[in-house]
């Protein structure tokens, strides 16, 4: 089973300018539990290149240029079954009190939030393979 | 700020506006009983002159039926004083008289009819006059007394008919004075109307706009900042996490050591921004409460299980009970969780090494009643009253806890206090500390705006 979930590809949609290291050891880790990374700097590339690809999952920054976090999964959502159903981590800095925040979670499931500096790379591979899991 | 001084500026001129119209109306009010009390102390008197008139014709009449000595003494003396102040009023009528009450201002048309009276007047004032003076030197059955009592008794119907239609006249001015009174106030209560309504449009919703737009760019802050000061400390998180775990290649023992205190660093920052940002929140109002069906003596002993490590460390006996009653709350298990994180972790801190702990969560009344009870040393009495006020971290705590920030309590105290519930301490020489909080059994409410995400779906908070 664990092969199965090696073999996933997991897109990080990240902005790059002050996001780059993150994402950069995001994919070092990724990439060093077998994970595929598929790798996107702003909402409307993240779109396309997650519509394009299909990844197993996707982490969704919120702050990000040209389209946010937010518009993007209710895009994604809204574009085909494929789209309606891929999880999505919402992998971000704000912190959860928003309304709004909480408002696209629960409308646009399945989707979850962590705040990053709150979780250590270790725990956040295990989310993702808790949920990769759970397509079984 | 320049939308400040202009506000300041408007609300100045606004109030200044405000002020006149009021104090325009205050002083026409007056101008106006002014008016009316003069008006009605006009008709008094004209109305007395009447009657003084037709008593001086009736004690001429007497008068001139010849009585006895002593009647008719009494009789002039009493005509003597009635011409007195009937010419006294008549001159306060024409030209005013400040100890009659009465302020000169007649208009031109009852001028002119005062005027006409005159001469009837003066007649029935002079012969009335003679005739006193005749009384006083016994001269009745005189000529001259005759005529000045015929005079009398002719000239009175007059007089007393021109003073009637003056008394109507003072009488219609006087309408007509209440009549443009009235309108002059409609119209002054109109402006004041008007006016508040401007006044809102140009002083007091500009005012509310820009104290929301305050609130608003606050919160944006708040949220800004905690993006900006998060990320950077993510990363050397993270990236100090792999190469401790040997991701990225061996590490040297003398490396393993910088690199934990990096580490530790990094997440002593990262748990004081996580606080401000609750602080800021709590202060600006937007701590969201997500209220779950809780039982609190599981949560409490989630955080027990956390904090066992210390406990062990500290060779620390926990004398724990819960009531078996305790229902399921409607809470916040975050909050909630950082209630017990706190007094549980400060009563652990504070005790002293092979020390006790009691920690009890019964049902008193219409609440639930926590508390948590350790044997370490007093708290200072001046310290006491600070206990619960933002960044307060007397000595002791330093000592103990060189990394706290001081926030904890007051953290507490908001959340327990916003739930509706009450925190208190009690702390003696001796007898050690004892922390209580109360949260009433019906819950703490949801926040308005979001439901919290329906069952099933996961959000993943720490």
């Amino acid at each position: 089973m664990s092969n199965e979930i090696n073999n996933k590809k997991i897109l990080v949609i990240e902005e790059v300018e002050d996001e780059k290291s993150l994402r950069d050891v995001l994919h070092d880790k990724f990439k060093l539990e077998g994970f595929g990374v598929l790798e996107a700097k702003d909402g409307e590339e993240g779109l396309a290149t997650a519509l394009r690809e299909r990844p197993d999952l996707i982490l969704l920054d919120i702050v990000l240029p040209k389209m946010d976090g937010l518009t993007m999964m209710k895009k994604l959502r809204e574009a085909n079954e494929w789209g309606k159903n891929v999880p999505i981590i919402l992998l971000t800095n704000l912190s959860a009190d928003d309304n709004k925040i909480n408002q696209a979670i629960a409308d646009n499931s399945p989707a979850y939030y962590l705040v990053k500096s709150n979780y250590t790379i270790v725990d956040l591979v295990e989310k993702i393979r808790e949920r990769l899991s759970r397509q079984y | 700020m320049a939308i400040v001084n202009n506000l300041t500026t408007r609300y100045l001129i606004s109030f200044g506006l405000l002020a006149v119209l009021i104090i325009g109306g205050l002083a026409w009010s007056e101008y106006q009983l002014a008016t009316q009390e003069r008006d009605s102390r006009v008709v008094n008197i004209s109305g007395r002159q009447r009657m003084l008139s037709q008593k001086i014709s009736k004690v001429v009449a007497e008068l001139a039926a010849k009585p006895d000595a002593e009647m008719s003494a009494r009789l002039t003396i009493e005509l003597e004083d009635a011409i007195h102040l009937w010419e006294r009023s008549q001159n306060a009528l024409r030209f005013g008289d400040e100890s009659l009450g009465i302020t000169e201002g007649d208009s031109p048309a009852i001028g002119r009819m005062y005027e006409n009276l005159n001469p009837v007047y003066e007649r029935i004032l002079n012969s009335g006059k003679t005739i006193v003076t005749l009384m006083k030197s016994d001269g009745v059955g005189s000529a001259e007394f005759s005529q000045a009592a015929s005079e009398i008794l002719s000239d009175e119907n007059s007089f007393l008919t021109s003073m009637n239609n003056i008394v109507f006249a003072h009488d219609s001015e006087a309408l007509a004075r209440v009549t443009k009174s009235r309108i002059i106030v409609l119209f002054v209560d109109m402006s004041l109307l008007l006016f508040m309504i401007f006044l809102w449009f140009v002083a007091i919703r500009p005012a509310l706009r820009k104290a929301e737009a305050t609130d608003k760019a606050k919160t944006e802050f708040v949220s800004l900042a905690s993006h900006q000061l998060r990320t950077p400390l993510t990363a050397i998180s993270w990236y100090t996490e792999m190469i401790l775990r040997g991701d990225m290649g061996k590490v040297l023992p003398e490396q393993r050591k910088y690199l934990e205190e990096i580490y530790g660093g990094d997440q002593r920052m990262i748990k004081l921004v996580n606080t401000l940002l609750d602080v800021s929140r709590l202060e600006l109002g937007t701590f969201t409460v997500r209220p779950e069906p809780i039982q609190l003596k599981d949560v409490a002993e989630s955080v027990l299980a956390e904090l066992h490590p210390q406990i062990i460390v500290q060779k620390i006996t926990l004398d724990k009970h819960y009531d078996s009653n305790l229902p399921v709350i409607p809470a916040d298990p975050q909050l909630i969780r950082m209630i017990f994180q706190n007094l549980l972790s400060n009563a652990i801190k504070y005790a002293s090494v092979n020390s006790k702990i009691r920690f009890d969560i019964s049902i008193q009344g219409p609440n639930a009643l926590i508390k948590v009870w350790n044997n370490g040393a007093e708290i200072p009495k001046e310290a006491q009253p600070k206990i619960f006020t933002k960044f307060f971290r007397d000595d002791l705590a330093r000592q103990k806890d060189s990394d706290g920030n001081g926030l904890g309590l007051y953290i507490v105290k908001s959340i327990v206090e916003n739930s509706g519930g009450k925190i208190w301490f009690e702390s003696a020489e001796n007898k050690g500390t004892t922390f209580y909080v109360t949260l009433p059994l019906d819950g703490m409410k949801k926040s308005p705006k979001v439901d919290p995400p329906p069952a099933g779906k996961e959000v993943l908070h720490k």
